[in-house]
């Protein structure tokens, strides 16, 4: 890479940038308009889905770190959007703004202790808030209404075939904003925190400041994917903010490939097809088999199933291999 | 209040030795076991199984616990030894671990809570108080078992071995200390302490599959106050979180007592971020200051 870079190349990367976002909504759009309303159905979970893969890949592709609390950022936003509309008669649009922010400035406040603690001490933290979420949804009645849950209303305009397509757009969005970050000399100097902060702290760089701006933006996607969920779901409960939803995520980015967002929507696609194919099992079946599936690719495949797509395309980097860590 | 005390610090002794067995496992390992809390509810399995094969419950808990430890062990060799030294990985390996086993209980054993045979019946009365004789013995027993763990780690060949990797990898690799080996025997009595808190203080409740969640929340705020990676510390720490929680039953109503160990946990990273982040703001007053007079 030469160390000017022209407009031309700029407009190379913002070109791969948008492939794979502009061929998500054009097939969404496709299985709106011309499937029938259980694909469509399907289609928006995998935007959920991606959008909370998504969301995670911030924190384990380009901060290095495991969060095991992103249910928290998922389920506020719901309850965010639900109580603007049950208790104060905001409409959805401003609701769901309103959500994004909330949950916005939840995840900087959270980022001003998460940007300058690492591994265990991040993971537990991260853990400890689902958990203390879980416990405030369902036990805080006056507000949250308890194990019952709040109901969100629809709009009219929000049907059954515009949501996946809103949806679809609004991951879009997201995934461009990552590609770009990720291209930009922003991201690069982000992935030489993630890789060496002593070093790049050397170097002249702050930290803490590009890993609380990314533990913000991860918030904030899984803010969008909360909103998403809660229209499609049409209600907000405990088991909203549950380690469920934490867990999954962090399952998809895992199962997918952490080396690239890519992985994050081959994880969400693995996760929603799962279910369909196993239809005749119950649901203990299997989470067994995504479990087993979990396990085994952890084990035989460090870099996901995107990481199989590199490796036939031969485009696996040395960076991209295991990271190991140094002795102790 | 004397009443809840004492009920706390033996209950407190059942958490201790949960974590222990997640701090021991963090100290040479330097991973986070999120299935401990499994190895927890399996431990009351293997009670609940032994139990029926007619065997006296002293000797179900001595096999179960065995069972677990011998489980865990032979997972780490075939599954976690690979990845364990990729910290994402290795996290990720023994959360499906757990979901995994989560799962298989539940499809081979269904979801009502059944009971558990129980070591004795009864009141244990002392100075005005009186205690479940159930939770006295488990805690006894716990008290029994961290001694045990300390004269295996200071005095027994395997328990120098242990702490030599817990120490400094490197060192110890170099003085010939088979990691692996160290690694597997490590995992194993760490599955084996949680399985013998779940066959104790099990049969205070009924079993589910499930029951191994809360053990897993209390046990990771009771290693990060404790210290991480410190065995002796946990065992302070569980002491300390079953009084905080006794207490709590006197003022908080039903379902927020689960929040004081969250609490504690979220606090005890604070405090330790914080005496971190102090310390530097120090350090950097300090040396202004060391400049402002050099260059007067």
């Amino acid at each position: 890479m030469s160390a000017q870079t022209t407009p031309r190349d700029r407009a190379a990367r913002v070109g791969a940038s948008l492939s794979l976002p502009a061929v998500y909504v054009l097939v969404t759009i496709a299985i709106v308009a011309f499937g029938s309303p259980f694909s469509a159905q399907l289609s928006l979970n995998l935007t959920v889905f991606a959008l909370l893969a998504l969301s995670l890949h911030i924190i384990v592709g380009m901060l290095g770190e495991v969060s095991f609390g992103h249910g928290a950022f998922l389920g506020s936003a719901g309850y965010v959007l639900a109580i603007a509309m049950d208790r104060f008669d905001y409409s959805f649009g401003l609701a769901a703004v309103l959500a994004v922010l909330a949950v916005g400035a939840f995840a900087a406040v959270f980022g001003c202790v998460g940007a300058r603690i690492h591994h265990v001490q991040f993971a537990m933290l991260t853990f400890a808030m689902n958990g203390a979420a879980v416990i405030v949804a369902s036990n805080a009645r006056g507000v949250t209404n308890g194990e019952i849950g709040i109901t969100v209303g629809r709009p009219d305009w929000l049907t059954s075939s515009s949501l996946p397509i809103i949806g679809a757009v609004a991951f879009g969005v997201c995934y461009f904003a990552i590609s770009v970050l990720r291209r930009s000399t922003w991201g690069r100097t982000a992935a030489a925190v993630r890789e060496n902060e002593p070093l790049s702290e050397s170097l002249g760089v702050k930290p803490w400041k590009y890993r609380h701006a990314l533990i913000t933006l991860s918030g904030v996607f899984a803010a969008v994917a909360g909103v998403l969920f809660s229209a499609n779901l049409r209600i907000v409960g405990p088991s909203s903010v549950g380690f469920y939803y934490s867990s999954v995520g962090l399952l998809l980015v895992v199962v997918g490939g952490r080396s690239h967002p890519a992985g994050a929507v081959i994880g969400a696609a693995f996760f929603v097809a799962l279910p369909e194919l196993l239809r005749e099992t119950s649901s203990t079946v299997q989470i067994a088999i995504f479990a087993t599936v979990l396990i085994l690719s952890i084990k035989y495949l460090p870099l996901g199933l995107h990481g199989v797509w590199q490796n036939l395309t031969g485009r696996v980097r040395a960076s991209a291999a295991r990271p190991q860590r140094l002795v102790n | 209040m004397m009443q809840q005390v004492v009920t706390g610090v033996i209950l407190g002794l059942g958490y201790g030795l949960a974590a222990s067995g997640l701090a021991l496992i963090f100290g040479v390992m330097r991973v986070i076991n999120f299935a401990q809390g499994e190895f927890y509810m399996l431990g009351a399995l293997g009670l609940l199984i032994f139990a029926t094969f007619g065997l006296p419950t002293w000797a179900a808990i001595l096999l179960a616990v065995a069972a677990v430890g011998l489980l865990g062990a032979l997972l780490f060799r075939w599954l976690i030894l690979d990845v364990v030294d990729d910290e994402i990985a290795g996290l990720m390996i023994t959360y499906g671990i757990s979901l995994l086993v989560v799962s298989l209980v539940l499809e081979f054993r269904g979801a009502t809570p059944e009971p558990l045979p129980r070591l004795a019946e009864g009141v244990f009365r002392f100075g005005g108080n009186a205690v479940p004789m159930l939770l006295t013995i488990a805690g006894a027993v716990a008290v029994a078992a961290i001694l045990g763990l300390h004269s295996f780690l200071t005095r027994s060949g395997m328990g120098l071995m242990i702490r030599a990797a817990a120490s400094n990898r490197m060192g110890a690799e170099v003085s010939g200390v088979p990691f692996a080996r160290t690694q597997i025997v490590t995992f194993g009595l760490g599955a084996a302490l949680a399985g013998l808190a779940g066959a104790l203080l099990g049969p205070q409740a009924f079993f589910t599959s499930e029951m191994g969640a809360p053990i897993l929340a209390k046990s990771f705020a009771v290693v990060v106050l404790g210290g991480l990676g410190s065995a002796r510390g946990a065992f302070v720490a569980g002491i300390a979180l079953g009084v905080l929680e006794a207490l709590a039953v006197g003022y908080a109503p039903g379902g927020w007592q689960g929040l004081v160990a969250y609490i504690l946990l979220i606090a005890s990273i604070l405090i330790a971020f914080s005496r971190v982040e102090f310390a530097r703001w120090w350090r950097r007053r300090g040396i202004g200051r060391v400049a402002a007079k050099v260059s007067a």
